[in-house]
């Protein structure tokens, strides 16, 4: 653990540095630095291809005079420029009244299950191994006959600090896994892809190698299917697509009036069986932290609880605007940029069934969409680029050139099957989801 | 420095060893109903690749001296050590290019005021919100960059270009009762802020697409004949044949094109091109392999002629590169990526393609994605209109189209004459870069449209 926390000392120092640059009497300021590595492998057709590696620390400044935002970022050894650029960024602004204040230091909570130090000290050779791995793992039938795979490893600590006292510091490990493969069946092809991600070197590499090769024998000779009003079954990775962005609503674009979910807080928008819930604290979460990107303490905030939609994603400058508390939402992806609203762990609360597609006499299985809703209107129109048609309670052949849609209020409330057993992909863990009377239009 | 680099990485074992070293300075600007968000952007960093007998070891650094410059090609030397054993062992050709290329703009952003910027983009939100008290929001975004990247390598390349890129985007919305839509605009070009000389167009014309919208009820759905407008007609040709096209999908046994050089699958009428030497917003004179650029017609009168191609491709398929490696920035390796890509005009104007249509006219682009390894793509507009015999009739939202590549580029069975480009960002293996896409309006028969 010295290591990291050296290298947090050394991150919170840079913080404290830049700080002290700042006039307090005209200024409110942020500093937030990280530093990160990372190592990753690439086979291509089955071969090792290529391995990258690299390291990158850096610090962001926001600065904020009369609520006009400034910011810039820099590496850590020119802190200085970036304090300059950042503060006359912000005197250049227009001011806004709507801003308070940024946080002010609180408690934070504990969380577990960020860190492995197996990942910490990896060596190339094993990450390579990993590709290797995931890539044999998904030979599972002759007609596999091209794969290329990936799997990736990093480590990352992070600070952050601001003028109003918030010191906190953190630091985390991934691993990844990815695996693209082709199934050849005489002239017919079919694709089959699956990915994983963990804090930890735990990843289930024979499940997601098998699960890419099954998916890619399924996915040969793909047809139409006539057009029509039939049922549609959400796999965990299409929810993550076509259901989550609705109820992952930011305070921001309610306040703006631009959401279709705007004014809808304490209404019932789904059926009973559908809850939803921002995790922050999540033992193990890939967005796992015990704070957020502003320096709030990360928290757990229910979005739909049974059908009733309650509540929006807030920062610390959306939340002051309704006078309540940060959900502690405020992200980002590195230091180069300022945070934004995102959500952190989400979790949607498994249901009964232990088959959700054995009711379904002719209709439709989403494995993924390209697509999102249309946040303005609510509604959700799009491709399925991987899916299978169902016929009479079990998956047949693969979709060609199928799009479905539907107003997203409706899918909702049209909800009628939940599954038992619940996936994760990346930070999202859904189960699989039955909606009743969606139009389908095929090529067929 | 570079050559010490360079030279280290040779003596360590590397059969080849390039270097890009980026810096660059750019401003972004947001503006959400009047709250500003100014952002100061510098960096400077290196990426070294290191080639061993078909493997490549990628290192990157913020630490440009000449130290971390000799660290960190040697460990772009041992990550290449670390998997090569096992790699398909192939060489490459690379060519040699020495240049120094300086792009000269009228108006360099790095000269112009803050204020400057500023009050650009606070007079697109005005000009937004005095086109109709139904405008509820708006979103303006300005970004400029300039960027010197020097991309050397261990066989004597050496190219010194600087590219001067800026953007603005208007995003707005109106809300008429419960019913709420949204329009948008983007200028974007390798320019200076000569590119936004004192009009007030894009949001202006983000504001009228949202509240023409306001009208407008959900797309059909169903197989139809179709109008592009050019804007789409421009993702169709990047969606339905430009990434395919990309050789290392060839090569990795990913692309639904694989193999199909010199073959017949698009009607005469569609010549497809990708050339990043025009200048867009897409432009570059070198590409991030320091290869230089030039017009690749990858479909002409519906045979395909070649694939877009870097070093390592190009050598693998015996034609060379043709000058498509780009990466996002210092830290990502270069990969085969398409720049400007356009299909080629034709005779027709618009309301010849119109003349007793019966379909769906499709106009401005939202987005749009494919599957190369099947061919199967889509994209979605941001209005529409359900046209009968020649008539424009109901007015519709988000309705999208899906084809496949191998069957849809036959169908093209109109191009009319004028050509345009926008402006957009493309993602690939986890990199964006910018592009444009253009084209004309087009016709095109049997899509799958998907509404409501």
């Amino acid at each position: 653990m010295t290591a990291q926390r050296d290298r947090e000392g050394g991150l919170l120092d840079a913080c404290v540095r830049a700080l002290k640059l700042i006039d307090t009497s005209a200024y409110q300021a942020e500093a937030f630095a990280t530093y990160a590595s990372s190592i990753s492998a690439e086979l291509e057709k089955g071969k090792l291809k290529s391995s990258q590696g690299g390291f990158e620390g850096g610090i962001g400044i926001r600065v904020f005079k009369e609520g006009s935002m400034g910011y810039a970022h820099a590496s850590l050894e020119r802190l200085e420029f970036a304090v300059e650029q950042a503060a006359s960024a912000a005197r250049a602004g227009s001011p806004d009244k709507e801003f308070r204040s940024l946080p002010l230091p609180e408690r934070y909570p504990v969380v577990t299950g960020t860190w492995d130090p197996a990942i910490a000290s990896v060596e190339v050779a094993s990450v390579a191994q990993l590709a290797i791995d995931v890539a044999d793992a998904s030979r599972i039938d002759a007609r596999i006959d091209t794969i290329n795979s990936g799997a990736s490893l990093a480590q990352w600590s992070e600070a952050v600090v601001n003028t109003l006292g918030v010191s906190a510091s953190d630091s985390g490990t991934t691993a990844a896994l990815d695996v693209d493969v082709i199934a050849h069946d005489g002239q017919e092809s079919g694709n089959g892809f699956e990915y994983a991600a963990s804090r930890h070197l735990d990843l289930d590499v024979d499940g997601v190698g098998t699960a890419a090769g099954e998916m890619a024998l399924k996915s040969i000779r793909p047809q139409s299917i006539p057009s029509g009003k039939m049922p549609i079954v959400l796999d965990p990775l299409a929810v993550g697509s076509i259901v989550v962005p609705a109820v992952t609503v930011s305070a921001e674009d309610a306040q703006q009036d631009r959401s279709f979910m705007t004014g809808k807080i304490g209404e019932l928008i789904a059926v009973r069986d559908f809850t939803i819930v921002d995790d922050g604290l999540l033992s193990g979460g890939l967005e796992t932290s015990s704070f957020d990107s502003e320096g709030v303490p990360s928290q757990r905030t229910s979005l739909v609880n049974k059908g009733v939609f309650e509540s929006y994603l807030y920062d610390s400058y959306t939340a002051n605007k309704e006078g309540r508390k940060s959900t502690g939402n405020a992200s980002r992806g590195d230091f180069r940029q300022p945070p934004s609203i995102s959500s952190t762990n989400l979790v949607i609360a498994s249901g009964f069934e232990t088959n959700v597609i054995e009711e379904v006499r002719r209709g439709v299985y989403i494995k993924a969409t390209g697509d999102r809703p249309n946040m303005s209107t609510g509604e959700f129109s799009g491709l399925v680029y991987a899916g299978y048609a169902i016929d009479d309670g079990e998956l047949s052949h693969a979709l060609k050139q199928t799009n479905i849609g539907i107003g997203i209020l409706d899918l909702l409330k049209q909800i009628d099957g939940i599954s038992r057993e619940v996936k994760t992909y990346f930070s999202l863990t859904a189960p699989t989801i039955r909606v009743s009377d969606v139009s389908v239009a095929s090529s067929g | 420095m570079i050559e010490e680099a360079l030279a280290g990485a040779r003596e360590r074992g590397a059969q080849f060893a390039d270097i890009r070293l980026e810096s660059s300075e750019g401003t972004l600007i947001s503006a959400k109903d009047g709250r500003t968000k100014i952002t100061s952007s510098n960096e400077l960093g290196a990426g070294i690749r290191a080639f061993l007998d078909g493997a490549w070891g990628f290192a990157f650094t913020t630490e440009t001296d000449r130290r971390g410059l000799i660290a960190c090609a040697e460990r772009a030397v041992s990550l290449a050590k670390a998997v090569y054993e096992r790699a398909e062992p192939f060489s490459i050709d690379v060519p040699v290019f020495n240049d120094t290329v300086r792009m000269t703009v009228e108006r360099p952003p790095t000269a112009v005021s803050l204020n400057d910027k500023l009050e650009y983009v606070l007079e697109q939100e005005r000009a937004a919100k005095e086109v109709d008290a139904r405008v509820s929001s708006t979103e303006i975004g300005y970004t400029d960059v300039v960027l010197h990247k020097i991309v050397a390598n261990s066989e004597g390349t050496f190219i010194d270009e600087t590219i001067v890129r800026s953007i603005a985007r208007a995003m707005v919305f109106a809300k008429e009762g419960v019913l709420r839509q949204s329009g948008y605009k983007a200028k974007g070009d390798t320019r200076g802020f000569e590119l936004f000389a004192a009009d007030a167009d894009i949001g202006r014309t983000a504001a009228t697409q949202a509240l023409a919208l306001l009208d407008a009820t959900p797309a059909p759905s169903g197989q139809f004949d179709a109008v592009l407008d050019p804007s789409l007609s421009g993702v169709f040709a990047h969606e339905a044949f430009g990434h395919a096209s990309e050789a290392d999908a060839v090569i990795s046994g990913t692309s639904i094109l694989g193999g199909k050089l010199t073959e017949k699958f698009g009607s005469d009428l569609v010549t497809i091109v990708d050339d990043p030497s025009i200048r867009s917003y897409g432009y570059m004179a070198y590409d991030d392999e320091g290869v230089k650029t030039k017009r690749k017609v990858l479909m002409e009168r519906g045979v395909m002629k070649s694939y877009l191609t870097d070093i390592e491709t190009g050598s693998r398929l015996g034609s060379g590169s043709n000058g498509s490696a780009r990466s996002q920035r210092y830290d990502a390796p270069p990969i085969v990526r398409m720049s400007n890509t356009f299909f080629e005009p034709g005779e027709f104007t618009l309301e010849e393609l119109l003349e007793g249509f019966n379909g769906i006219y499709f106009i401005g682009w939202q987005y749009g994605y494919t599957t190369p390894t099947t061919g199967m793509l889509t994209f979605k507009s941001r209005e529409a209109y359900v046209v009968r015999n020649g008539e424009l009739s109901d007015h519709v939202r988000d309705a999208a189209l899906s084809a496949m590549t191998l069957e849809i580029l036959h169908n093209i069975n109109g191009i009319a004459r004028d050509l345009a480009f926008d402006p957009g960002t493309c993602g690939k293996g986890g990199q964006m870069t910018p592009n444009t896409t253009g084209g004309s309006y087009m016709r095109v028969s049997d899509v799958v449209v998907g509404g409501m």
